[in-house]
């Protein structure tokens, strides 16, 4: 569905990210992992127009988007949710929402999605004539995540949905992620919490100081050295380093 | 009742007049504020207005309405040309550019002699603007913000005045939008311009500098812009400031820029925010609190 070819991106004349190559299937739910400044939100930023490439092919159904608008692309079916639960805190929970219909025309049917999404997060419905602003930030991270699905995307770019949320907060929303998943979303989820991305995605992608340091199936790449050392915590790398600083 | 109501307006006339104009003139500036520009461009546009409207009543013979409704047109029209290149530019950019605008078009006034008057101006112009019109027209400014933000419109400009990224990954065109509210905000600004210059008898290229488009920006600011009657408050406050202050010729400016300080000050909101928030009754409240507590010392 998602194809990225040597893609190369960034800000200015400094690339962020160099000869990228991903691909999402129809379906799937991708994770991208890495570190700060990984060139992780430049990924999702350039896959949703909001960053020009600087050269190489980003196609999504086989049509080429990567000098398409970022409201086209929205239009094309690419919804991005993100970093840090932006929502427009002086707006109701409701209005919220409405304008994340912005780009669809047919009421019903947008009046059905909203009710889809107080199923869905019952908590958002209790609120819904609420400031935004006033939601915890769970709350404004499952707004956000709503506000996205009511522009009914194939395909959903989520941005460290886990991002300063507690545990079981946390929990509840990679459920959600995996619920959407299943009902037939694509999903390309960018976090820092591998652990987390990686039980819930079914492919994932390795990002290093912006290159692609390794992929794989998701049970493949939790074994890898390199992904155990680096991300998991569990490896030589982690226990060497505590014995240095003890040392 | 009635002959009251035409005494008052013979003696008053002008300020209600100049009152109505201006609140036309805050809803202009307010459309563009809504959208996150602060324009200085406000005088520049009026000045179009003025002088296409005043060419065409003096020299063609153009109905009035007709010519304001060009003159509303060529300033819009205006707006949509330089809002271009302009609208990429942020905050204190945008406002130099639009003051820039304003400067070129005050420059041409003063040396396109044959059909601006230069530096004289254009004197003699048929006073067509009526009071009823003025009232019309500010009405429908009313009438017109009201609709707006509660319409689609609306909701998408408050999420672009926001977070204009955000507003992105949501579909939102955010450069149409804002170039629309700049080309609606120029139209409101020229079609004062018109009325103005046929209210008066008299423009010149003076009339329509850097001070008009501050003065246009601070009605809005200072009466409120979250609250839909706040540039009206502002513009009327404003205008009638100075005819209160008239008994001191001296202090006039003085006490009119002291005011601007402590409304800024104690009402960053705007006037209106006075009737909005619970400003009032804290305070109230706590007042009665105070004496509550006191009484109940009292009558232990």
């Amino acid at each position: 569905m998602l194809e990225l070819q040597d893609v190369t991106s960034g800000y200015g004349t400094v690339p962020a990210i160099s000869n990228i190559n991903i691909s999402v299937p129809q379906g799937a739910c991708v994770c991208l992992i890495g570190a700060n400044g990984a060139g992780k939100t430049t990924t999702l930023l350039t896959i949703s127009g909001l960053v020009r490439a600087f050269s190489g092919h980003i196609k999504i159904d086989g049509v080429d988007h990567t000098t398409m608008s970022a409201d086209r692309i929205v239009r094309g079916g690419v919804s991005l949710v993100p970093e840090g639960r932006r929502v427009i805190a002086s707006m109701s929970v409701e209005d919220n929402l409405l304008i994340g219909a912005y780009v669809r025309k047919n009421g019903p049917e947008i009046a059905n999605d909203m009710r889809a999404v107080y199923n869905r997060f019952p908590r958002l419905f209790e609120r819904r004539r609420h400031y935004a602003g006033s939601l915890s930030g769970g709350e404004q991270q499952m707004l956000a995540i709503g506000r996205a699905l009511m522009a009914r995307p194939k395909l959903l770019l989520l941005d460290e949905p886990s991002m300063g949320l507690a545990p079981h907060v946390v929990r509840e929303i990679f459920e959600t992620i995996q619920e959407i998943n299943r009902q037939g979303t694509t999903i390309l989820l960018v976090e820092q919490n591998a652990r987390k991305a990686l039980s819930i995605a079914n492919y994932g992608y390795v990002l290093e100081k912006g290159r692609i340091a390794a992929e794989g199936p998701t049970e493949q790449l939790r074994n890898t050295d390199t992904v155990r050392d680096a991300y998991l915590g569990m490896g030589q790398a982690i226990e060497s380093t505590s014995q240095a600083a003890l040392g | 009742m009635i002959g009251l109501f035409e005494e008052f307006l013979s003696s008053y006339g002008n300020v209600v007049d100049l009152c109505l104009l201006n609140i036309l003139l805050a809803y202009g500036v307010w459309l563009a504020l809504s959208g996150n520009m602060f324009t200085l461009g406000t005088g520049g546009f009026m000045a179009l207005g003025a002088y296409s409207s005043v060419f065409f009543t003096t020299q063609t013979g153009m109905p009035f309405s007709f010519a304001v409704l060009i003159g509303g047109l060529l300033a819009g029209g205006a707006a949509l040309i330089i809002g271009l290149p302009v609208l990429r530019l942020r905050g204190d950019y945008f406002m130099l550019a639009t003051f820039a605008f304003t400067e070129v078009v005050r420059v041409i006034a003063l040396n396109w002699e044959s059909v601006t008057g230069g530096a004289i101006g254009i004197v003699g112009i048929p006073r067509y603007t009526e009071t009823w019109q003025l009232a019309l027209l500010a009405i429908a400014a009313v009438y017109f913000a009201y609709a707006l933000r509660h319409s689609h419109f609306g909701r998408s400009i408050a999420a672009i005045r926001q977070d204009d990224v955000m507003s992105q990954t949501m579909g939102i065109n955010v450069l149409a939008h804002r170039l629309t509210l700049f080309g609606a905000s120029a139209f409101v600004c020229g079609i004062a311009g018109a009325m103005a210059a046929h209210l008066n008898f008299f423009i010149g290229p003076t009339d329509f500098g850097l001070l008009r488009s501050v003065d246009a920006l601070s009605y809005p600011i200072l009466g409120g812009f979250n609250a839909l009657l706040g540039p009206l408050v502002g513009a009327i406050f404003t205008t009638l400031l100075p005819e209160f202050l008239r008994f001191s010729n001296q202090w006039r400016e003085i006490l009119m820029g002291l005011l601007v300080i402590l409304v800024v000050l104690y009402l960053p909101g705007g006037a209106m925010s006075l009737l909005q928030s619970d400003r009032l009754a804290r305070i109230f409240r706590r007042r009665l609190i105070e004496r509550h507590s006191i009484e109940q010392r009292a009558e232990s």
